[in-house]
């Protein structure tokens, strides 16, 4: 599944001119208030995290990240598909297996927020994708600077990686007995 | 045929957008340099803001809303602008006056020059003069001869005095000076001497009076620089304000311009390129602001009017961003202050008249230490670090290429393209890109 030079360079212009003309734009606060990340926000505090997050345009095929590489931001889908994929080596695009398949208000990468340790997926776009990015260090200026919606967004994240830690350990108990 | 009707219409759109960036890069370029004036005020603005942006963040976090921050700090850079304008206005003398400068300049470079090579009358002089003579003296007279008036200011300067005093002008004490100049001169010259301007003068000759078509042209060449200068400068209080409201806006912008391939690669290098620069820049203020206050302090201390103390600490604060060479300056104004003025009233007691210039020496050693053991590991810490090869070549560049701006934003550009290559590097081999 690889994209061809015109629909990265497509892909680059929808970036640059697309942004100030997007109908859908209303939409924003809608998707941003049903992740569970921002839950907790109110309409003013979710109006504060939509100044801060970047819009993306992929066309089917591009890596909206790669596995092994350092985490930054946290990608929300807007619009489209993203597949979560194992690629055959660290160093190959070619995709191995798909392990996930993700549609709009879904969110991945979001352990990209607490540090950059290498991303253990791959995330590619299966079509042509609308994505918001949500970056670390915005968020760290953020708990710095409005710290009541900065801890908001950390407790979700925590009770967010605590029931994926729960259902684990569920499997690896299941698996073992 | 649905295909090739898709494949022409993209062909198009990549023609189109391709020719319309590469006409929005060229006007952007002949923008930039038809406006090139503006770039220095702009810079500063732009500096003043991102410096500020910390205080901001400070002010929203013990609950100061964002527009009366911005109103506050807005006040702030523009109450600092306009308190220098005044400051350094207030010591810019009149025409008369830098006449009398430069007289009082020539006198006592004459002056001193004499009493440390102990020359009197017979122009023995003592060891100093004997050993060092012969290669400070044609130093010595440079300099005279930079400060000296010429035929017309000198016509000038006697016009002025005789409107203003009279025949009482004789007895004044710049007009005594002025004199002791042209004997000196006489002398120096000896059989080369051709003219004494006071033969030269006509008292019932008209002095350009003001509204007379001279001075009138005078004026108005004055008043459109100045003009010029202050039109130019307004640009500065501007971008601060732009920049210091803008909520991220103009980075999101930027980095619409980035590839996805290079998206999240670019953002970390932004934030990693932003907070170490900003951890210099701010250190590197604080930095020359301690050492403006500390120099001003001592200058003051030692007898200077407190205004020109002030601004003798100023001119130091700022230079001193200058490696190597603001701790010269500093040392170069305080000893022309200290060897040009003659009403001093220090401040401790043990501090003589006649000894000033060892005490500015002694007082630049002194924040030069403060400096060195106190300011920059405390405020500067582990900031980005240069090699004094790489800082002394950057300054010579800067000075040549931009002059006194380009030595102080050498250092600074440095570190930017330093800081700004180091990080990049390090995350395109992160992100597998090379």
């Amino acid at each position: 599944m690889t994209t061809k030079p015109h629909q990265k360079l497509n892909a680059f212009w929808d970036n640059l001119f697309h942004q100030g003309d997007d109908p859908d734009k209303k939409d924003i606060l809608e998707i941003l208030s049903k992740v569970p990340l921002f839950s907790q926000l109110n309409k003013n505090e979710l109006r504060r995290v939509a100044k801060i997050i970047y819009e993306r345009h992929y066309s089917k095929g591009e890596f909206l990240f790669r596995k092994g590489e350092p985490g930054a931001a946290m990608f929300i889908i807007r619009s489209g598909q993203v597949d979560i994929v194992m690629t055959k080596d660290e160093e190959d695009e070619e995709v191995g297996m798909i392990l996930a398949s993700l549609g709009p208000g879904s969110f991945l990468g979001e352990l990209a927020l607490l540090d950059d340790t290498p991303r253990s997926a791959g995330a590619i776009a299966a079509t042509n994708t609308k994505a918001m990015a949500f970056f670390r260090a915005d968020l760290n200026k953020l708990i710095d600077t409005e710290p009541k919606i900065g801890s908001l967004i950390l407790k979700e994240l925590a009770l967010i990686i605590g029931k994926r830690l729960k259902v684990t350990n569920e499997q690896l108990y299941n698996a073992k007995g | 045929m649905k295909n090739v009707g898709t494949s022409s219409r993209a062909k198009r759109r990549v023609w189109v957008y391709t020719v319309s960036g590469l006409v929005g890069l060229l006007v952007t370029l002949s923008l930039f340099w038809a406006l090139r004036n503006l770039i220095l005020p702009s810079v500063v603005g732009a500096l003043g803001a991102y410096l500020c942006r910390p205080i901001l963040t400070r002010m929203h976090r013990i609950g100061i809303s964002g527009h009366l921050a911005v109103v506050v700090l807005f006040g702030g850079f523009f109450l600092i602008v306009v308190l220098l304008t005044q400051q350094i206005q207030s010591v810019i003398p009149s025409e008369l006056g830098k006449l009398e400068l430069r007289i009082r300049i020539q006198y006592k470079i004459n002056d001193q020059y004499k009493r440390l090579m102990g020359l009197d009358g017979d122009g023995k002089g003592n060891f100093l003069n004997s050993t060092f003579g012969g290669e400070l003296r044609p130093l010595v007279d440079k300099a005279k001869s930079l400060a000296m008036l010429d035929l017309d200011e000198r016509k000038t300067f006697i016009r002025q005095y005789m409107i203003l005093y009279g025949p009482a002008m004789v007895t004044q004490k710049y007009f005594i000076y002025f004199q002791e100049n042209q004997k000196a001169h006489r002398a120096r010259l000896g059989n080369d001497y051709v003219e004494s301007p006071t033969d030269s003068i006509d008292p019932n000759q008209p002095d350009p009076q003001p509204g007379s078509e001279a001075a009138a042209h005078g004026e108005k060449s004055l008043l459109s620089k100045i003009s010029g200068v202050v039109s130019l400068w307004l640009a500065s209080p501007f971008v601060f304000l732009f920049l210091i409201v803008d909520e991220g806006e103009i980075k999101r912008n930027l980095v619409y311009l980035v590839p996805n391939r290079y998206f999240e690669m670019a953002l970390t290098v932004l934030n990693d390129v932003d907070q170490s620069i900003g951890n210099y820049l701010r250190g590197t203020m604080l930095e020359c602001s301690l050492v403006g206050i500390s120099f001003g302090l001592c200058m003051f201390l030692i007898g200077v009017d407190l205004q020109w103390a002030l601004l003798i600490g100023l001119i130091a604060g700022v230079t001193n961003a200058i490696p190597f060479l603001g701790t010269a300056i500093g040392l170069v104004v305080g000893l022309a202050y200290a060897l040009v003025v003659e009403d001093f009233s220090p401040v401790l007691p043990f501090v003589e008249v006649g000894s000033i210039p060892v005490w500015v020496v002694a007082s630049v050693g002194v924040v030069h230490l403060l400096d060195n053991i106190l300011f920059q590991p405390i405020v500067l810490g582990t900031a980005v670090s240069l090699h004094p090869i790489v800082v002394i070549i950057g300054v010579m560049g800067g000075s040549i290429l931009l002059g006194l701006a380009g030595m102080l934003f050498a250092v600074p550009a440095i570190v930017v393209v330093k800081v700004f290559v180091s990080t990049s590097l390090r995350q395109l081999k992160a992100y597998r890109i090379i």
